[in-house]
């Protein structure tokens, strides 16, 4: 059914990963590439910026370096989750697939950068408060965002039928970005209520050199071009999976009745060569399936 | 559709008041992890006292998701789904129906647990006024949330491990803020406790409004 | 370890865990793309 071409066999100049008479091969494409491509050489900037370039901090030396991938993945982070409430809401009001897909995605891609936010805001606690973990508003909430998501994967993955898993979703989809809000309200609340100083209000406070905001700005912008590839590869992986969900059940039957076929065919022959009564059951089960 | 919440409510409150599941197993299961906290906690401490509202609103909400698993349980059975669309039952008020029996099977608990505190804990109780109206706020937001997140896991094979990973994340506002509001009550300073009450009180409307809109696409399945 | 230490595992971890992500989008695609009639294969 599909033929599988190997890279020799590409005609010269078929780009995108398209096989010769220009069908995917999977899902790159021209765009992506390019997307790919910008991406990769930002993050090469962002590098020699944050790395080399820019200054220690007054404060915090040489660890405000973090920051320029800490700060962009959580932005990014909860971007994702407000995509996926967009997403979802659009889902349920015009039963839109191609934005169910986007919710999904999204989400996923917005669990990846929430890890991602976490670990490298413990890789910054710990030289600077002397622990991992602090129980302060901002890694709080953050780690409520990871657990939000979480939940709504889990429900993306039930055993369930298509319609049903994706309209659960979607309502688990919609709450997400109240939740959050209200979650980061009520920490924000009671932490601040303690009196306990908000940690980060005198790591970033400082004066900030203008270098090191540029660095900031190229790192939201690299990783929001990040963000988007990724975005466009989940959801056409999302979109091939759901294909062969629909693709699944067709040729099930399909494949049943070409058993079926099959088996009528040899218990013929045998017939045709043995006059002698066949097994019982096949014969009428091939009689049956003709 | 309050009359049919009624209905909706009379039915889940007789069922259990003939079966007994909640009075039978999940009160001894609140009381069973209060115990099990002292163990964990070692009495001799005072680590109990200092904690007893987040030991308490935690106990609450541990035997809520057993309430919700069983308030959906018993619709799974004899094709109960199908007839409650076809019943012509307004979607909305069967939520309001499902969950305020849970409510009231919660508020239950609720005060057991309290005398279960008292006792178990010494705790001395102060503060009443917030203490209760705390409880009703948390009550309505957990049934609200509860029952909404309880048909969405409802009728899956793996809706009792899902059941709390959806829910628990979502109720972390109210155990925050009833914690709090408890903790004003029983120290005396009770003005700090309201704005937490008024934290629970728009929780709860939220969800509300997010159940009796979101029941009935989730309620018209195959 | 030193701050360098700190920011070198920071930023290794953060490009690693994004090309592993990648990776397994990108490879999970294709395999998928195999089993799809052509026609398929894309939303548009």
């Amino acid at each position: 059914m599909t033929t599988h071409l190997t890279q020799s066999e590409l005609p010269p100049g078929a780009a995108g990963g398209r096989s010769g008479d220009g069908v995917p091969t999977g899902t790159g494409s021209r765009g992506t590439r390019i997307l790919g491509l910008v991406a990769l050489l930002g993050l090469v900037f962002l590098g020699l910026i944050g790395l080399w370039a820019s200054p220690e901090d007054r404060i915090q030396g040489n660890l405000v370096r973090i920051l320029y991938v800490h700060v962009p993945s959580a932005m990014l982070a909860y971007l994702a989750c407000f995509i996926t409430t967009v997403g979802s809401a659009v889902y349920l009001w015009k039963k839109s697939r191609w934005w169910d897909l986007v919710a999904y995605a999204s989400a996923e891609i917005g669990a990846v950068f929430t890890g991602i936010t976490l670990v490298t805001g413990m890789l910054w606690g710990r030289p600077t408060w002397g622990v991992y973990w602090v129980w302060d508003a901002r890694l709080t909430s953050t780690a409520m965002l990871f657990l939000l998501l979480l939940g709504y994967l889990a429900v993306r993955r039930i055993p369930a039928a298509a319609p049903v898993r994706s309209k659960r979703s979607a309502i688990v989809g919609l709450l997400l970005v109240p939740n959050v809000i209200i979650v980061r309200q009520s920490v924000e609340w009671w932490r601040t209520l303690h009196q306990e100083a908000t940690l980060f209000a005198n790591g970033l406070e400082s004066e900030i050199h203008g270098l090191m905001l540029f660095a900031w700005f190229v790192g939201v912008v690299v990783f929001g071009v990040i963000f988007a590839w990724l975005l466009i590869h989940r959801f056409r992986l999302a979109w091939l999976q759901e294909q062969i969900e629909e693709h699944g059940l067709e040729r099930a039957i399909a494949d049943r009745r070409a058993e079926a076929d099959a088996e009528a065919e040899i218990s013929g022959a045998a017939e045709a060569a043995d006059p002698s009564p066949t097994e019982p059951g096949t014969d009428s089960n091939g009689e049956a399936a003709r | 559709m309050f009359r049919d919440a009624a209905l909706i409510a009379g039915k889940d409150l007789r069922l259990e008041a003939r079966s007994r599941v909640a009075l039978n197993q999940v009160v001894p299961f609140a009381l069973l992890v209060l115990v099990l906290f002292a163990f964990a906690l070692d009495p001799d401490r005072g680590i109990l006292s200092r904690a007893t509202p987040g030991l308490y609103w935690i106990a609450v909400l541990f035997s809520a998701l057993l309430a919700i698993q069983r308030a959906f349980t018993i619709e799974s059975a004899d094709g109960n789904r199908d007839a409650l669309r076809l019943s012509g039952l307004d979607p909305a008020g069967i939520y309001l129906g499902k969950a305020a029996a849970i409510a009231v099977q919660l508020a239950v608990l609720e005060v057991l647990l309290g005398i279960g505190v008292a006792v178990l804990y010494s705790t001395h109780l102060a503060g009443w006024g917030l203490l209760v109206v705390t409880c009703v706020g948390a009550t309505a937001a957990i049934a609200a949330a509860g029952t909404l997140y309880g048909v969405l896991a409802a009728g899956l094979r793996v809706r009792e491990t899902l059941l709390p990973l959806l829910l628990l994340p979502v109720l972390a506002p109210v155990l925050i803020a009833s914690t709090r509001a408890f903790e004003a009550a029983l120290s005396g300073a009770t003005a700090d406790g309201w704005p937490w009450v008024g934290l629970l009180a728009v929780f709860a409307l939220v969800y509300i409004v997010a159940g009796v809109v979101g029941f009935g696409p989730l309620l018209e399945e195959t | 370890m030193n701050q360098w230490g700190y920011v070198i595992a920071c930023w290794v971890i953060v490009i690693g865990v994004l090309g592993v992500y990648a990776a397994i989008i990108i490879g999970r695609g294709r395999a998928l793309s195999r089993q799809v009639p052509p026609e398929d294969r894309r939303w548009m």
